[in-house]
């Protein structure tokens, strides 16, 4: 095998297809990155046989063949030095790979790839064209909710589907729910897939470096998820299965609302949480009367606390304890800088809502007091 | 099954000598045998990187060790299944039990529906109390499973809401899906087929629509009542089951009407659905409602004495769901006191619950029942002992003292200044009559029906 390119370019693509390589694999072959030349294309993949990836890379003096490398040790090989082009060569009966740069040589041990997978490319499914962004911006504001259980896989996914008009991603571990619908023009009937935690992670890790804006190709079959960058391919497990008809249990007609400002309320439930007991329990109080929210500790192992942040309340005193890291976890979610907590009575859930956001919704249950 | 197992089993064990530990682990170890079939053997794997690999590499390693076993094995295929992992998930889970133990969960084990076709599947026929009530409907939902499409097409079940329609019809989807594990299924319900079918025209996908419903080999429609007045719907409604009626595909319907006093609703569409079977489920009589209760309360794992049953059963006479609330009520209550409940806590809790019924006045009461009976109201206070006028006003009695709560005294001054003692006595036979009564039963949950409208 042999190619030359542009040294960062390469740098780049092997740290995209990095993210899903697990280094530790019992497997040898699925421990590096395969760089491939293929009828004179050169192709970076990895996979860890839940997910995987097809890269193409731009190069001059193509000779077919392959190899697979530690990925981060090829970058880091590359890495100091000025040289701007890079030349890999590889003779396929030795297990060494020739990294030649304007600087200096580097020889390689390569990792054994005759059990490397083929990640065959799919257009098959149900295909919509959507805004990175949009996934990206879906994905992380659920994401958190989910379970890290593995008797419920269903509860360890994020779901998407499509309701009316929006793409809707949910997520949930039973004790709270997040749910967040964007604004995209479907025209698949009943999309509705789950893509298990650690695969939708990955794939996100990668989007995350690339131009928000960009539109991409997604294809949806039965059991995977396929996306197409231009010519760069990631496909994803997805799993079988039915995720709780959840809207049922999102109630309507709270007995008490309060709305707050976002950035104190974050502020007085961090400082109830330093307090917390071993459980993360702290008390929320609405007092209608004052038109305040008051939050609590009691028994912690360091003492107790208690803060009020004046708001506007409609309805009936309520008081719930909750879970404090499950409040703070949705906050990064909203974006307006009020919000609304809804109560629904003793026992029942909480939900948090931007002021004038109907995108997000999150919903957590109470502890028992 | 076990014969099938036993031959994946020995044929892993065979190809772990042939392979690598780490291959083995990354390639076989969570694969499992999904079926057997025509001699050909189908293995489920966990993603579609590991089956195209398997197939690639692995196939002729794979189909000589199965052969070695069996000799009359052909083939072998690979599928994408959620089996696969399926023992492994077994492991108890102890992470996070900890940090959650104090909080409540979201109440969604009963909501699990299958995106593929609807249905919810905690309906089944195992839960389905089958009473003097429900007989009829159950006889021919059994006989439906037994041929489809060919004894009652289209079957269609009405009644009053709460009497367990979507129950049974739902346990017929599932109770389908077991036996006849090729064939599809669909749940749909009226409202979702009509905002179906006017997105499909909106965005100009009409064959889509078309398409998607008459795939299926039985389709289940909830609640059809709600397609009165919706012509559009009614003509796509109207070719859907001609087109599936000529396949010979089952067709279930559930409505709360019969078609014939169904309004708003189109003749040619009337006649269809009346072609088959159509079959009634009507208020449960006291000895199912106690059959319901026990079931109810057994699926809470909890145990109520007979007696309380009984008298529950008794008292409550709204429909299952009410009985559903109440139940759940019950044991929420006892939960939270940690002691059992005695009956008269259980009769508070049942006054608490039952639908408060509206500041409604004698004089609507007498309007309604006369109404009902299709007498002038004004003979109602009238001194006359024909049997027709008897009758209704007898029940007013009845229903004024144990659904309104007014004094004696007071219904014999508002029915034409009649004495108490008939007042008391009228409503006395009514009870009596009830219990021999069906049909009389029957008409007055009606008339309770009418009066919280």
């Amino acid at each position: 095998m042999r190619l030359t390119c542009n040294k960062s370019e390469l740098s780049e693509s092997v740290q995209t297809a990095m993210r899903v390589v697990n280094t530790n694999a019992t497997l040898e072959s699925l421990r590096g990155v395969l760089i491939i030349v293929q009828n004179g294309n050169t192709y970076i993949k990895a996979t860890n046989l839940e997910v995987g990836v097809d890269i193409p890379l731009a190069s001059i003096d193509n000779e077919d063949g392959s190899v697979l490398v530690n990925p981060k040790i090829l970058i880091d090989a590359i890495k100091y030095s000025d040289s701007k082009k890079v030349t890999l060569k590889s003779d396929n009966n030795k297990n060494i790979l020739n990294i030649e740069l304007e600087t200096g040589e580097t020889k390689l041990k390569t990792l054994n790839s005759t059990e490397f997978p083929n990640i065959v490319k799919q257009k098959s499914g149900d295909k919509i064209k959507i805004k990175i962004s949009s996934i990206v911006n879906g994905v992380k504001s659920v994401i958190y909710a989910v379970s890290h259980s593995v008797i419920k896989p269903e509860l360890s996914s994020v779901y998407i589907w499509q309701d009316g008009q929006q793409l809707t991603f949910v997520a949930t571990d039973s004790f709270r729910l997040a749910e967040k619908k964007i604004n995209q023009n479907i025209t698949t009937d009943d999309l509705s897939i789950l893509i298990p935690q650690k695969n939708i992670q990955d794939l996100i890790s990668i989007l995350e470096q690339l131009d928000q804006n960009e539109l991409i190709d997604v294809y949806i079959d039965k059991d995977q998820f396929s996306i197409y960058i231009e010519e760069t391919y990631i496909t994803l497990r997805t799993i079988d299965g039915a995720f709780p008809d959840y809207k049922k249990i999102i109630p309507s007609e709270p007995t008490t609302e309060i709305t707050v400002l976002k950035q104190d309320l974050s502020q007085i439930i961090k400082k109830a949480g330093v307090f917390s007991d071993k459980f993360n329990k702290i008390v929320i109080k609405v007092d209608s009367g004052n038109d305040k929210i008051i939050i609590n500790t009691e028994d912690g192992d360091f003492g107790e606390t208690k803060d009020m942040l004046s708001g506007k309340v409609e309805g009936v005193d309520v008081s719930i304890s909750v879970n404090h890291k499950y409040i703070l976890d949705c906050l990064q979610s909203i974006y307006s800088d009020s919000l609304v907590l809804s109560f629904f009575g003793q026992g029942k859930p909480m939900i948090i809502r931007g002021v004038g956001d109907k995108s997000f919704t999150y919903l957590v249950m109470p502890m028992n007091n | 099954m076990t014969n099938n197992t036993n031959l994946w089993e020995t044929a892993l064990l065979k190809i772990e000598q042939e392979t690598t530990e780490a291959s083995f682990k990354t390639w076989f170890k969570d694969s499992v045998l999904l079926k057997q079939e025509d001699g050909v053997v189908y293995i489920g794997v966990a993603t579609r990187i590991m089956r195209d690999w398997l197939q690639d590499k692995y196939y002729k390693l794979i189909l000589k060790t199965v052969r070695e076993i069996d000799p009359e094995l052909r083939n072998v295929e690979f599928t994408v299944s959620k089996m696969v992992g399926k023992k492994k998930n077994l492991k108890k889970d102890t992470s996070n039990t900890q940090s959650t133990a104090h909080i409540n969960s979201l109440p969604m084990d009963n909501l699990y529906v299958d995106k593929n076709d609807n249905l919810n599947p905690r309906y089944t026929f195992d839960t389905f109390v089958v009473g003097p009530f429900n007989q009829l409907a159950n006889a021919a939902a059994e006989a439906v499973l037994n041929s489809p499409a060919l004894t009652y097409n289209p079957l269609y079940i009405y009644g009053s809401t709460g009497h367990g329609k979507t129950h049974l019809i739902q346990a017929i989807g599932n109770k389908f899906k077991k036996l006849y594990p090729n064939k599809k299924v669909f749940y749909v319900s009226s409202e979702k087929f009509t905002v179906d079918y006017t997105n499909a025209v909106q965005t100009g996908r009409g064959k889509q629509f078309k398409d998607k419903y008459r795939q299926y080999d039985v389709l289940i429609v909830d609640d059809v009542q709600f397609i009165a007045d919706k012509e559009k719907t009614q003509e796509e409604l109207f070719h859907l089951f001609n087109a599936l009626y000529d396949c010979n595909k089952q067709i279930i319907f559930s409505s709360d009407k019969h078609p014939n006093s169904m309004p708003g609703l189109e003749d040619r569409l009337r006649g269809r659905f009346s072609s088959g079977m159509v079959t009634e489920i009507p208020a449960p009589d006291t000895d199912s409602r106690i059959a319901i209760l026990k079931e109810k309360i057994a699926s809470h794992n909890f145990v109520l004495d007979n007696k309380i049953i009984e008298t529950i059963a008794k008292e409550l006479r709204g429909n299952i769901r009410d009985i559903e609330g109440i139940v759940n009520n019950i044991v929420l209550t006892t939960m939270s006191k940690g002691r059992d409940l005695r009956l008269p806590e259980i009769r508070s809790i049942i006054q608490n619950n039952m639908k408060p019924t509206k500041n409604i006045t004698p004089k609507e009461v007498i309007n309604i029942v006369a109404d009902y009976y299709n007498i002038n109201p004004t003979v109602i206070y009238e001194k006359t002992r024909k049997k027709e006028v008897v009758k209704p006003r007898q029940i007013i009695m009845y229903i004024l003292r144990e659904d309104v709560g007014i004094s004696y005294p007071t219904i014999g001054e508002q029915l034409g200044g009649r004495d108490h003692t008939t007042v008391i006595h009228s409503c006395d036979r009514v009870k009596k009559m009830i219990e021999d009564d069906q049909n009389l039963q029957q008409e007055i949950d009606q008339i309770r029906v009418i009066m919280r409208d």
